[in-house]
């Protein structure tokens, strides 16, 4: 694990780069998109687990925090998704380039998914996506928050402010974040570039048929992987609800090593 | 740009990745005052629990460079196996692994930066480490604790049982368990995925007093921050002194309760007041330049 700071000195993202540890290094690297707020510190330690899985399959891999998020520059207040969809380039050039690779992998989780497939529609170099529990609309994260509160009520740490800005489980989203998040959705993406694409959920009722339809008719590869358990994102316990889902991490770790 | 050498440069701080260790290394972030050059002082922010580095709810990065508008500097950085840290070879156990890990953070930070005096921050386990490392280092002039060890007083039981006395729902409860003879209580089994084991062992209330005790007698100054997450033990914010009153605080004991905080602190009131707290404590520490 080398942790780095790249991007502009003045608003530099936080990065940790994994090096492969196999002898049989791979061509291509993987790019890691944590989701948001709370769930990118529930998530953070089966980051590093599929990292470490991936790095032992001969993969340089590269997980980063997003502007006004983890050890990155900026505040929660400054975060939007036109924001994060450039970290999410400049990871991929850094990676590029630390690894001498050509080719990339992306997975993204839940709203992270929304922007690696962003990503990957966009640069040439992305071969394959991952879209692990993938939110088909940033609406459905804003949404998901806000029925949590509507059935738990709102709490100290639970509720809108008077600026419009929503309090969630230790994370602030101001209505700037808020709109950005929701105006994002699979659906409008212009897939200049066609990865082979992997969708792992733990959803039944996941619309695999719009995500499909979404996709260019000539799209190569579409796999889909359905792991049934109950998953509520929004939930924390006394030690900050760390989830560390290893059947998700295998089936990624899997699929990927999967010789193209 | 090379691995390792980038820098964050924002406001009155520069933010620098730590790596500390021969082969395997401890990471984390180094946020630098602008006028650290002419300081001794530096904080040192300690994991909680499984957490990384970042804290819960990012409070530990809002913590580093709060502080370093006020001229001080830190490191936040993750144990050994914990965060962005790959675990040691043949190492012990966790609590053992802690203690050395901010052991080699102190000497690399006195070593690369010249601090000469550090305080220690710490929530619930990062609050245990940093008691047991300050009794061991001069160097650690101060430790902020949120959630440290704590032990039930007679004010506990008071608090805790009386009201229950008047209830009528505790009796109603009492009286149906007797009769139907239903155990006290019954364990939830969990259905989530498989979770990283987080236990924390209380050590006897003894230990903790005499560990006091020395960092007192070492000139270490104390500042402890409860949470409502510790109600099953701690109710009343005069428990903290009456619980350890084998030992003569002095001026040397900063305490503050909040009930209403969880012992995360995911709410912005309680991570604002927390952060005022430990940085107002943090002013209160002579600042001599080298």
């Amino acid at each position: 694990m080398e942790p780095l700071f790249f991007g502009e000195s003045d608003s530099a993202l936080y990065g940790v780069y994994h090096p492969p540890e196999s002898t049989q290094v791979r061509s291509d690297a993987v790019l890691l998109c944590y989701p948001a707020g709370h769930e990118y510190m529930r998530i953070h330690r089966a980051f590093r687990q599929l990292a470490g899985a991936l790095n032992a399959k001969g993969f340089h891999v590269l997980r980063f925090d997003y502007f006004g998020t983890g050890d990155s520059a900026g505040d929660q207040t400054e975060i939007n998704m036109e924001r994060w969809l450039q970290d999410a380039e400049a990871a991929a050039e850094e990676l590029l380039s630390i690894s001498g690779c050509r080719k990339l992998s992306v997975v993204g989780l839940r709203l992270g998914a929304l922007i690696a497939s962003q990503l990957a529609a966009k640069v040439k170099a992305v071969k394959r996506l991952v879209l692990w529990e993938p939110l088909l609309e940033g609406e459905a994260f804003v949404r998901e928050m806000l029925q949590h509160i509507e059935d738990h009520g709102t709490s100290l740490a639970n509720f809108s402010d008077d600026s419009n800005t929503l309090h969630f489980n230790g994370y602030a989203f101001t209505e700037r974040a808020l709109n950005s998040i929701k105006s994002v959705d699979f659906a409008s993406i212009d897939w200049a570039n066609q990865p082979d694409i992997f969708t792992l959920t733990s959803r039944d009722d996941l619309d695999v048929n719009a995500i499909k339809a979404s996709l260019p008719d000539n799209q190569r590869r579409f796999d889909v992987k359905t792991m049934p358990q109950n998953v509520d994102w929004n939930v924390l316990d006394e030690v900050g609800g760390i989830y560390l889902p290893l059947g998700d991490l295998q089936s990624i770790g899997d699929w990927l090593g999967e010789r193209a | 740009m090379a691995i390792g050498s980038g820098s964050v440069r924002r406001f009155a701080m520069k933010e620098k990745i730590l790596r500390v260790g021969e082969t395997t290394k401890i990471n984390g972030v180094v946020t630098l005052a602008d006028a650290s050059g002419d300081q001794k002082l530096c904080v040192l922010i300690l994991n909680s629990g499984l957490m990384h580095h970042v804290g819960t709810s990012r409070i530990s990065v809002t913590l580093a460079r709060q502080l370093a508008g006020m001229g001080v500097s830190s490191a936040r950085f993750d144990f050994s196996g914990i965060g962005d840290s790959p675990p040691k070879r043949g190492s012990t156990n966790f609590t053992e692994n802690a203690r050395s890990d901010v052991q080699e953070v102190i000497d690399a930070m006195a070593r690369d930066y010249g601090f000469e005096q550090f305080i220690l921050y710490g929530l619930c386990s990062g609050a245990d480490v940093s008691f047991y490392v300050a009794q061991a280092d001069s160097r650690i002039v101060g430790i902020a604790q949120i959630d440290p060890y704590l032990y039930k007083t007679t004010g506990w039981y008071i608090r805790h049982y009386l009201p229950r006395l008047f209830s009528l729902s505790t009796w109603l409860t009492f009286f149906k368990k007797v009769g139907q003879s239903l155990p006290a209580s019954s364990t939830e089994q969990s259905n989530s995925p498989e979770l990283p084991e987080d236990s924390r062992t209380i050590p006897p209330k003894q230990e903790v007093v005499e560990g006091y005790q020395k960092l007192l007698a070492g000139g270490c100054r104390i500042l402890v921050i409860i949470t409502g997450g510790q109600l099953y033990t701690f109710n009343h914010k005069e428990q903290f002194r009456a619980c350890f009153n084998q030992v003569d605080w002095a001026d040397k004991l900063e305490e503050h309760f909040y009930p209403e905080a969880e012992h995360i602190l995911p709410e912005p009131l309680y991570q604002e007041k927390v952060s005022q707290n430990i940085c107002q404590w943090i002013a209160t520490f002579p600042r001599a330049t080298h």
